[in-house]
């Protein structure tokens, strides 16, 4: 299949470099942009090119390459693919978000924005799960759609516009998803990724100098 | 057990280090007992013997004990840190005591399940490394956590696939659950003792990283 990565690369970790080369796929790397600026950028990409699928993945998230093959081959089989890590290095919460405890009171019709109210899977609950679940939340881990679904399901910001801070584009997508109960987010157990997070220690590395889109097309 | 009017941080990136805050009461006080799980084996050898007149001993496991131990006891004040000397891997259990309500506000264990374990490793020899490394890579299995390797010699190479990532002594990486420095510290007639617990002089490179990742809970 003819897929491609999204790279939104907005740091300088040389692991997260180290990594994306060791992989035998298209990439492109959306430099120095926010989220917010995203909005158009990853959309106009998604639009004007005709790859099968696109994987979407901040610039501190690294896989190894067994589990980017694990991934591009449950793309053959289901439409959303992710993998998996933890929120920060100094928690036990990961990005796995299940549904067995979805707390939904007070919200109306709307699904929950916040968190919590899923029913978040620990470090330690790992080994409990199987080898393939769904996922409420994917957090960009390497996360694979097809074309058609990003084109229906755009990359978007909660904000709309860019003083509000609020971005969340990973939440505000999978909330989509969810409402439309059309699609499955598949997420496997074998594709761990590396988070290079730690609160109280994160962004104070962030550029957004020098904006650049560069392709790196196999 | 309400822990909202506090804030605990517990950071294992170089050794133990706890920071305290009581949003609420800053003149409060606590105090942190910290507490490792220690196994005592015991073993006994047992002679066989077979027809042909042949004999061998084998060693067996006749008694194991899990006990907990307290590792130490610490007045903390608020918005002070507080650090344990010891630098290598300890499986800690961590009480933190509200000492104006005596009550216990925060319970904690090391679990670096699926987290990030660095290791700065100090040297540039390639067998010193590759024994270090095949202690990690142990490391790693037992713990099933991911792994981190700052060492200059290992970036350019990249030779161990069970490493997650690898980064140079310059980039200053920090973003890690728990940290552990690989080397000969101190001197040769003073060891680094938060490194070297017990001091014997002149360890090879296996011995040197034991230290670091067993000798709390391989030996007793």
């Amino acid at each position: 299949m003819n897929n491609v990565v999204m790279i939104m690369n907005a740091r300088n970790l040389s692991a997260f470099r180290d990594c994306v080369d060791k992989l035998n796929v298209s990439k492109v790397w959306f430099k120095g942009f926010t989220e917010f600026e995203l909005n158009i950028e990853i959309n106009k990409f998604i639009q004007e090119t005709q790859f099968d699928n696109y994987y979407i993945v901040s610039d501190d998230l690294v896989i190894q390459p067994k589990g980017f093959e694990l991934l591009q081959e449950k793309l053959k089989t289901h439409p959303i693919v992710t993998g998996w890590g933890i929120w920060r290095q100094n928690w036990d919460w990961t990005t796995i978000h299940l549904q067995d405890k979805l707390y939904v009171a007070n919200h109306g019709t709307k699904l929950p924005l916040r968190k919590k109210q899923y029913n978040i899977v620990k470090t330690y609950e790992i080994d409990t799960l199987p080898d393939e679940f769904e996922t409420a939340f994917t957090g960009w881990f390497w996360t694979g759609v097809r074309r058609d679904i990003w084109l229906k399901y755009p990359y978007q910001t909660i904000s709309v516009n860019s003083i509000d801070s609020r971005a969340s584009t990973d939440l505000h997508w999978s909330k989509r998803i969810l409402e439309d109960k059309k699609y499955k987010q598949m997420c496997f157990k074998e594709a761990r990724v590396l988070h290079l997070s730690y609160m109280g220690k994160d962004y104070d590395d962030l550029n957004f100098e020098n904006k650049q889109i560069i392709k790196e097309f196999i | 057990m309400n822990s909202s009017k506090y804030n605990f941080k517990i950071d294992y990136s170089d050794g133990l280090k706890l920071t305290l805050v009581d949003h609420k009461n800053p003149n409060n006080t606590f105090k942190a007992r910290v507490f490792i799980n220690l196994q005592k084996l015991s073993y006994n050898f047992v002679h066989g013997y077979n027809s042909a007149g042949g004999t061998w001993v084998t060693e067996e496991l006749i008694n194991d004990k899990t006990f907990e131990y307290t590792w130490d006891e610490i007045e903390c004040k608020i918005g002070y840190w507080h650090k344990l000397n010891y630098k290598g891997y300890v499986p800690y259990r961590i009480e933190i005591l509200d000492c104006e309500i005596n009550e216990i506000v925060h319970r904690e264990e090391f679990d670096a399940r699926h987290k990030l374990i660095n290791f700065y490793l100090h040297s540039q020899d390639p067998n010193t490394l590759h024994t270090w490394m095949c202690a990690i890579e142990k490391f790693k299995k037992e713990q099933n956590c991911q792994i981190s390797i700052i060492n200059d010699y290992l970036k350019d190479n990249q030779n161990y696939s069970f490493v997650d990532s690898y980064w140079r002594a310059e980039e200053n990486f920090i973003r890690y659950y728990a940290g552990f420095g690989i080397g000969r510290f101190g001197s040769e007639n003073t060891p680094d003792l938060n490194k070297n617990p017990d001091g014997i002089k002149g360890k090879n490179d296996l011995e040197i990283i034991e230290d670091i990742l067993y000798h709390y809970t391989k030996k007793l």
